[in-house]
């Protein structure tokens, strides 16, 4: 192995002036002593004349160097912003010479493509959670058109037997009234009409008539709910006051309101929209027929409308139970109901998220346990 | 119309349910003759032999639907009402129905058996006023040709 070379300052400082990297070298009150050209073009760039070349250097600079250059510690980087550029400083100390350079590192490309990939990082993320969604959308929407053809071919299946059956009822209580009247006619033998087996069977036949009556009127009103769900599409589509429709609602769901609950309206002046009133009407309705069913004793109702650009907007709040976390999430679900049998069949909220849907809009809730429920209902205008 | 020509209604439904349902309302509730097909080829086979007065008929059946039958009646029977039971779906076809084919009315599946009734007598009593109106229409032609006849008898005697 041969000695190594030692270079002489000359050469030494011909290498500095070559190197690409800006250094800088000072004394220990901050004078400048010597500059390469990569630094004077660094000053050059950041419009900083050479007398004024020490402004370049990172605050407090000295006082850092000064432990290093008495033996504590080594070197060290420092980062300034300086003119819209990252700068990185690396002090090195000569402690022999009782002065020190500086190496400067320009990050601010490195540190705009940092940022400029987390900015990337982010609008991907964006695109997936959006594409995620649109996807949960589709899904559920697919679900429904499903689900509608089901429903549409379970309704239609179920029709002429519920229908027969319901005719048959009707007959049997006809027929068992006839049977009384003869029972009871001056005719028929006293013996026959209080004979106990005729009494019971007789008593029998109209309790199961009344009871198969009932039975079947709720069947009917499924069947008439899923052919709601199933046959949209149904009505025309016209320029209307959407108040009349809620006002309209309000009628129908009066028997559940009454001198109960105070329905307080807060209309806005709203554009005529473009809809199917009738299927609105069905929409504002079922969200009545909630909000008085979750009030227990005395509450209010609050429809307030208002415009918003070129949509309109519905908000139905009212001060009943409200609704659990884990039950908001479930309540647009085909199917989902906290009514009991015989109440709800479920599908009262799908169908209004259904239609809101088929109109282009949107539909919300928001509900406080024991505070009450809101739901807002947006539509455009067009 | 006589009591002793009771009223014919002849009902068609390819479910046999259906047509006992609606025959025994009508058993219980009326003095209407039923004649039942759940077949409406054979129902118009029988149709010369029945002296319908009117004709009940299921929309969507296997053989032929109830619009085409019930526009066969129509060419051989015209003054006989025509009415269409229909499911929910077939609305818009049994609406279509009644302006090509001249339906006197359609029901709903489920039906109302009180609705049934009312729309079945009021269109027996369209016949029966119709019926009535062309025997008043013989009348008064038969009047007339009278009336000519003694004119032509006073004219004579006068000319």
């Amino acid at each position: 192995m041969s000695e190594p070379i030692l270079n002489t300052s000359e050469e030494v400082a011909e290498y500095a002036e070559a190197c690409p990297f800006p250094i800088v070298e000072f004394d220990m009150q901050g004078r400048i002593l010597l500059m390469n050209r990569a630094f004077l073009e660094l000053l050059e760039r950041l419009k900083i004349p050479r007398e004024e070349a020490d402004r370049i250097l990172p605050d407090g600079y000295l006082t850092q160097l000064q432990p290093v250059l008495d033996g504590k510690g080594a070197a060290f980087d420092l980062v300034r912003e300086i003119e819209g550029r990252f700068l990185e400083f690396t002090f090195v100390p000569l402690r022999a010479k009782r002065k020190s350079f500086a190496i400067v590192n320009d990050l601010t490309d490195q540190r705009r493509s940092a940022q400029r990939l987390q900015d990337y990082a982010r609008e991907l993320e964006q695109a997936n959670r959006q594409m995620k969604e649109a996807q949960a959308q589709l899904i559920q929407s697919e679900k429904m058109a499903s689900l509608g053809q089901l429903v549409a071919g379970i309704a239609h299946e179920i029709n002429t037997p519920i229908g027969s059956i319901n005719s048959n009822n009707d007959t049997l209580i006809r027929s068992v009234s006839r049977m009384q009247d003869f029972l009871n006619c001056a005719q028929c033998p006293p013996d026959v009409r209080e004979n106990p087996e005729v009494v019971k069977i007789m008593g029998i036949l109209e309790d199961i008539n009344r009871n198969n009556r009932i039975a079947c009127d709720r069947i009917m009103n499924i069947i008439r709910s899923l052919k709601n769900f199933a046959r949209l599409d149904e009505g025309e589509r016209r320029r209307v006051d959407i108040h009349e429709g809620i006002d309209s609602s309000l009628i129908l769901v009066h028997h559940q309101i009454k001198n109960r609950i105070h329905v307080a309206k807060e209309y806005g002046d709203l554009p005529e929209i473009q809809c199917y009133p009738n299927q609105l009407s069905q929409v504002f309705m079922n969200i009545l027929v909630n909000a008085s069913q979750a009030i227990p004793d005395k509450g209010t109702i609050t429809i307030r409308t208002f415009r918003e650009g070129d949509e309109v907007n519905v908000t139905i709040s009212d001060t009943g139970i409200g609704i659990s976390k884990d039950h908001l999430s479930r309540i647009f679900d085909p199917g989902f109901t906290t009514k009991g049998a015989g109440v709800g069949t479920g599908l009262g909220l799908s169908i209004c998220r259904k239609i809101i849907q088929d109109h282009h809009g949107r539909i919300a809730v928001e509900s406080e346990v024991g505070k009450g429920t809101t739901f807002t209902i947006t539509l455009p205008v067009q | 119309m006589p009591a002793s020509d009771p009223i014919t209604i002849l009902l068609v439904d390819d479910e046999e349910m259906v047509l006992t349902s609606i025959r025994s309302f009508l058993a219980i509730e009326t003095d209407y003759r039923v004649s039942t097909f759940t077949s409406p080829v054979k129902a118009l086979q029988a149709l010369d032999q029945l002296n319908v007065d009117l004709v009940v008929s299921d929309y969507l059946m296997p053989e032929m639907d109830g619009i085409t039958f019930l526009g066969k009646v129509k060419e051989k029977l015209p003054h006989v009402p025509r009415i269409l039971l229909t499911g929910y779906a077939d609305k818009e076809n049994a609406i279509k129905a009644i302006n090509d084919v001249g339906l006197y009315q359609y029901i709903e599946k489920p039906w109302n058996n009180d609705d049934l009734k009312l729309i079945i007598r009021n269109g027996l009593e369209k016949t029966i006023l119709l019926k009535r109106l062309e025997e008043k229409i013989r009348e008064v032609e038969r009047a007339q040709n009278e009336l000519t006849e003694v004119q032509k008898q006073i004219l004579r005697i006068f000319a």
